[in-house]
C-alpha cells in the first residue's frame, strides 16, 4: 500500500473464516485509515457482516492477520475489541429502553462514590452526567434530553447516543451496519453532520450500508466484497454508483431499473373518502390495470397507515374502497383478501413473514382454504407442490420447501412474501417499501416480479422511500404530507425535487 | 424468469441440522420419550410391584385426568397465552354434573351442561383477553377465583355425593375389552387432537397465530377467533377430565381440581411446548403427563415420601426445557 503506516489504524491481510459449508470470508485485506469513512458495500451473503463480527470479537478469524495501529493483535472478544479503540453499533437498536441516555453511556462501566474502603459505592450520577455531556459538546454541539428515557427520544437521538457510547470507550474506529435504517430524510442528514464531526476529530468510521446514495455524502472510499472476496477499493470521487453496482453484482447491471410499457386498462382499485382521526384526512386514489402507483412521502406522513388502512389492518372512521367497480367492507386483511387486496409489509419479519414457520406454510397461509380437502384437512402433498412451484417461478433460494423463513436472506423473504399474496390471486398487491434492506441483485428480481404482475393485469401501489426507485417504476406518483395526499405527478412530471418540496410541505 | 435447479423439494432434511443423532432428538416428542423409557426401565428394576397390571393401569387411568386438561393446556399455551382457570373450570363443570343429577336430571343432560360450562367460561375467558385486550394471565387467573367461587356455592363447603348412577359410575370405573373406560376416552380425544392439530387448516392457524399474531392477522388469519376457541376448547377438555374425575370419586369436593392448572402447565412444557407460542406437540404433552403419573407413581411403590414429588416435579421440568434449548440452541 502506498499509504504511510502512521495513518493506517487497522489493517487487516489475509483474512478467511469459514463456516460449515460455507467459505464466509476469503483472503479479505482492508485498512481503515484515521479520520476516514470507510464504506463496506456489497450484497448480501458478501462477507460484510462477518467481517464486523470478527473487527467486533463476535467471530475467530480462522487465518489473516490484524493489524492494529501496527501491532499485531488477537481479538479475542468484544470488550477487547473495545479496548483496542473498535467499538460497533449494530443495526438493531442495543440500548436499554428504559435507562436514560446517561445510564446507557455508562451501562456495565458505571462511575462509583467509593466509600469505606470501597466496601460501599454509590454511583457518582453527577460525575457520568458531567463527563457524557462533555463528550456531547465535544462532538455534537448540542446538549439535550441527557436524562430522559431513551424509549422516549425517538430512533435519530437513540442513533446519538449508541455512539456517545461509543466514543465514552475512547473509540478510534466506530463500525456503523446501515445506521440510517430507522431514520426519516431530515434526520439522516442531522446523523451525517454528527459523523463528519466524528471524522475532523480524527475518528474513523467504517459504515455499512446499501444506501449507495447516501454513501457518496459521507464516504472518502469504497471497499467492494463480493462472494466473501475484496473485489476493489476505490476513492469516493474516482466511482459513481453504477460503477459500484456493476463491481457489486460482478455483471453490468444495465437499466438498473427499467420501466417496461404496459397496456394500462380499466380502473382497479378506487379508495374513497379515507378518514383516520389524527391520521389520515380524506384520502382518494385510484389504480387501473397495469398500473404501478407510488406514494411518496416523509417518514411519519402517514404512508404506512394508508395501506394499512387500505386492507383493514387498522380502523377507519369513514371511507370506502371499490375493486373493480365492485364497493366492498374490508374491516380485516381478511376482508382484503376477499375482495383481491394484499398487503407487502414494510417490516418483513415482524408483519410480512412467519419466520418460525417454513416456506410452503407462509405461501399458502392467506390462502389456506385453497389447500384444503372436505372443508378443514389439509392436502399436504398439493401444499408442497404448490409451495415448491412459486419457489422455482419466483427463485426463492431455499434449500427445501421446508426450511423456516427465518434463514433466507431478505430478498428472498421478500419473494416468499410475495408468493404468498399470488397466491391468493389478488387484483391489487400493495407493497411498503419494496426492497428495503435487500441487495441490489435481489433488488431487481423483485421490481421483475413486479414488473411481471402488472404485465399480467394487476395493479400495484407501493409506497418507498427510495426515490429513485419510487420514479423509476411508478405510472404516476401521489404525495402525502401530514396525512393527507397534496399532489398527483405523472411519471414525466416527477423529480426528485418536485417530489420533495410536496412531501415537505413547501406548497403550503 | 430465474431459475433455480439445484432444489430438493421434497427432502424432508434441512440444511441447518447435520447429525442424525441431533435430527431423531429433535423429532416431535423423541426426548421426552427417552426420560420416560428411562424412569419406567428404572422403576421396572427397583419397584418390584411395578410390572403388575394393576400397578401400571392404574398408573395410566390416575395420569388421564391431568392429560386431558393439559392437552387443552398446549393449545392455549401454543397460541401464546396461558390458561389458569383449568383446576377450577374441572372442578365446577364435574359439580355441576354431579350437582344437576343429585337434583334427579338425566345423566347425559347433566354431562352436557357440565361440558357446557367448561367450554362456555374459556370462551368468555377468550373473548375478554381478545377483545379487551387484557393479559391472559390476569384474565384466566381471575376466572380461577371465580369459577371455584360459584363451586363453593354450589357445594355449600359441603361435598356433593350419593347422585351416582351405575351408568355414570361406567364411564370411569368401568371397562370395555378388559380396557379401562377413561383410557378409551382419553384415546379417542388424543387421536382426534392429534389430527386437528397436524392435520387441519385450524392446527395449522392456531401455529400461525401463536407464532406471530400480527403477521397471521395481517394474512387473513382470524386470529381472535382462533384464540377464542382454543380458550372455549381448554375449558371443555376440563370439563370432560372433571367429568371422568367425577365419576371416578363418586363425588365432588369443593376443591376437585385444584393446581390441576400447575400440573397441566407442567405436562404441556415437559412435552416441549413452547410458552412463547408456535411450537407444541399432542404427543409430547401425552407424554409429560405419564411422566408426572410415573413419577407419584414410583415415590408410593418405593415408600417415599409424597413431598419429594413436587421436588422431583420441578427438576423434570428444568431438565426438560434446559434439554429443549440445547437443542434448539444446537440446530
Amino acid at each position: 500500500m502506498a499509504v504511510e503506516d502512521d495513518h493506517v489504524l487497522i489493517s487487516l491481510t489475509g483474512i478467511t473464516k469459514e463456516f460449515p459449508g460455507v467459505k464466509a470470508l476469503e483472503n479479505v485485506s482492508l485498512d481503515v485509515r484515521k479520520g476516514e469513512v470507510l464504506a463496506l458495500v456489497g450484497e448480501n451473503g458478501a462477507g460484510k457482516s462477518t467481517l464486523i463480527k470478527i473487527l467486533s470479537g463476535l467471530y475467530h478469524k480462522d487465518n489473516g492477520e490484524i493489524r492494529v495501529r501496527g501491532k499485531s493483535v488477537e481479538i479475542q472478544d468484544a470488550r477487547h475489541a473495545q479496548e483496542l479503540g473498535i467499538s460497533t453499533i449494530f443495526q438493531e437498536p442495543t440500548l436499554a429502553p428504559h435507562l436514560t441516555a446517561v445510564e446507557n453511556v455508562y451501562l456495565g462501566r458505571e462511575i462509583y462514590h467509593s466509600y469505606f474502603g470501597g466496601t460501599v459505592k454509590i454511583l457518582n450520577e453527577k460525575e457520568m452526567y458531567q463527563e457524557t455531556e462533555k463528550l456531547y459538546r465535544n462532538f455534537f454541539s448540542t446538549v439535550e434530553d441527557l436524562k430522559r428515557p431513551v424509549i422516549e427520544l425517538g430512533a435519530l437521538k437513540n442513533r446519538v447516543i449508541e455512539i456517545a457510547k461509543a466514543l465514552s470507550v475512547k473509540a478510534s474506529v466506530v463500525i456503523m451496519d446501515e445506521p440510517t435504517a430507522a431514520l426519516a430524510e431530515h434526520e439522516r442528514e442531522v446523523l451525517f453532520d454528527f459523523i463528519r464531526a466524528l471524522k475532523e476529530q480524527g475518528v474513523s468510521v467504517i459504515y455499512v450500508s446499501h444506501h449507495l446514495k447516501e454513501l457518496f455524502l459521507l464516504a472518502d472510499r469504497f471497499h467492494v466484497m463480493r462472494d466473501g472476496k475484496h473485489i476493489a477499493t476505490v476513492s469516493a470521487d474516482e466511482t459513481d454508483i453504477d460503477q459500484l453496482v456493476s463491481m457489486m453484482v460482478g455483471r453490468e447491471i444495465s437499466n438498473f431499473i427499467a420501466k417496461e410499457t404496459v397496456p394500462i386498462g380499466e380502473e382497479s382499485l378506487r379508495v374513497i373518502g379515507l378518514n383516520q382521526p389524527g391520521v389520515l384526512k380524506n384520502i382518494n386514489f385510484h389504480i387501473k390495470k397495469g398500473e404501478i402507483v407510488g406514494i411518496a412521502g416523509l417518514a411519519g406522513s402517514g404512508r404506512t397507515e394508508t395501506v394499512r388502512a387500505v386492507v383493514g389492518a387498522d380502523r377507519i372512521s369513514s371511507g370506502a374502497v371499490e375493486v373493480d367497480g365492485k364497493p366492498f367492507r374490508i374491516q380485516s386483511p381478511r376482508d382484503a383478501i376477499r375482495a383481491g387486496i394484499g398487503l407487502l409489509p414494510e417490516n418483513r419479519k415482524l408483519h410480512g413473514a412467519l419466520i418460525e414457520m417454513s416456506v410452503s406454510n407462509n405461501i399458502t397461509l392467506a390462502s389456506i382454504k385453497r389447500v384444503l380437502s372436505k372443508k378443514f384437512v389439509l392436502k399436504k402433498k398439493a401444499e408442497l407442490d404448490i409451495a415448491s412451484d412459486y419457489v422455482q417461478r419466483l427463485g426463492i433460494k431455499t434449500p427445501t420447501v421446508h426450511q423456516k423463513v427465518r434463514f433466507l436472506s431478505g430478498g428472498n423473504q421478500q419473494k416468499v412474501i410475495l408468493a404468498k399474496w399470488l397466491f391468493t390471486k389478488p387484483k391489487v398487491l400493495i407493497f411498503d417499501e419494496p426492497t428495503i434492506g435487500i441487495d441490489v441483485g435481489a433488488k431487481v428480481e423483485v421490481y421483475n416480479l413486479m414488473a411481471e404482475f402488472v404485465r399480467g393485469g394487476g395493479g400495484i401501489l407501493m409506497v418507498s422511500s427510495d426515490l429513485p426507485e419510487l420514479m423509476g417504476l411508478s405510472d404516476r406518483i401521489y404525495v402525502m404530507h401530514k396525512g393527507e395526499f397534496v399532489h398527483e405527478f405523472s411519471r414525466d412530471e416527477a423529480t426528485e425535487e418536485n417530489i420533495m418540496y410536496y412531501a415537505s410541505g413547501g406548497h403550503q | 424468469m430465474i431459475t433455480n435447479p439445484k432444489i430438493t423439494i421434497h427432502s424432508k432434511k434441512t440444511a441447518n441440522s447435520k447429525n442424525p443423532f441431533l435430527i431423531l432428538l429433535t423429532r416431535e416428542g423423541v426426548g421426552v420419550s427417552l426420560i420416560l423409557i428411562l424412569m419406567f426401565l428404572f422403576l421396572a428394576v427397583s419397584a418390584p410391584n411395578f410390572l403388575t397390571v394393576g400397578n401400571l393401569s392404574n398408573l395410566l387411568v390416575q395420569s388421564l385426568f391431568v392429560m386431558l386438561v393439559a392437552f387443552g393446556t398446549m393449545f392455549v399455551l401454543s397460541t401464546g397465552g396461558i390458561d389458569l382457570s383449568v383446576g377450577s373450570v374441572l372442578g365446577l363443570a364435574g359439580g355441576v354434573t354431579g350437582w344437576l343429577m343429585m337434583n334427579g336430571l338425566n345423566m347425559w343432560i347433566a354431562i352436557l351442561a357440565g361440558l357446557f360450562v367448561g367450554a362456555l367460561i374459556g370462551a368468555i375467558n377468550g373473548l375478554i383477553i381478545t377483545k379487551l385486550g387484557v393479559s391472559a394471565f390476569l384474565v384466566t387467573f381471575a376466572m380461577l377465583y371465580i369459577a371455584r367461587g360459584v363451586l363453593y356455592l354450589l357445594t355449600k363447603d359441603e361435598p356433593i355425593r350419593n347422585f351416582v348412577t351405575p351408568e355414570f359410575a361406567f364411564l370411569a370405573q368401568g371397562k370395555v375389552l378388559g380396557i379401562p373406560m377413561p383410557v378409551l376416552i382419553t384415546l379417542v380425544i388424543f387421536l382426534l387432537l392429534y389430527f386437528i392439530f397436524k392435520s387441519t387448516s385450524y392446527g395449522r392457524l392456531i401455529i400461525a397465530a401463536g407464532s406471530n399474531t400480527e403477521a397471521a392477522r395481517l394474512s387473513g388469519v382470524s386470529t381472535d377467533r382462533i384464540k377464542i376457541s382454543v380458550y372455549a376448547l381448554s375449558g371443555l377438555l376440563a370439563a370432560v377430565a372433571g367429568i371422568l374425575l367425577t365419576s371416578r370419586l363418586t363425588s365432588v369436593q369443593p376443591s376437585m381440581g385444584s393446581e390441576y392448572e400447575l400440573e397441566a402447565i407442567a405436562a404441556a412444557v415437559i412435552g416441549g411446548t413452547s410458552l412463547f407460542g408456535g411450537k407444541a406437540s399432542v404427543v409430547g404433552v401425552a407424554i409429560g403427563a405419564l411422566i408426572l403419573g410415573l413419577v407419584s407413581n414410583g415415590l408410593d411403590l418405593l415408600s417415599v415420601n409424597q413431598f419429594y414429588r413436587l421436588i422431583i416435579t420441578g427438576l423434570i421440568i428444568i431438565t426438560a426445557v434446559a434439554i429443549e434449548r440445547y437443542l434448539a440452541a444446537k440446530s
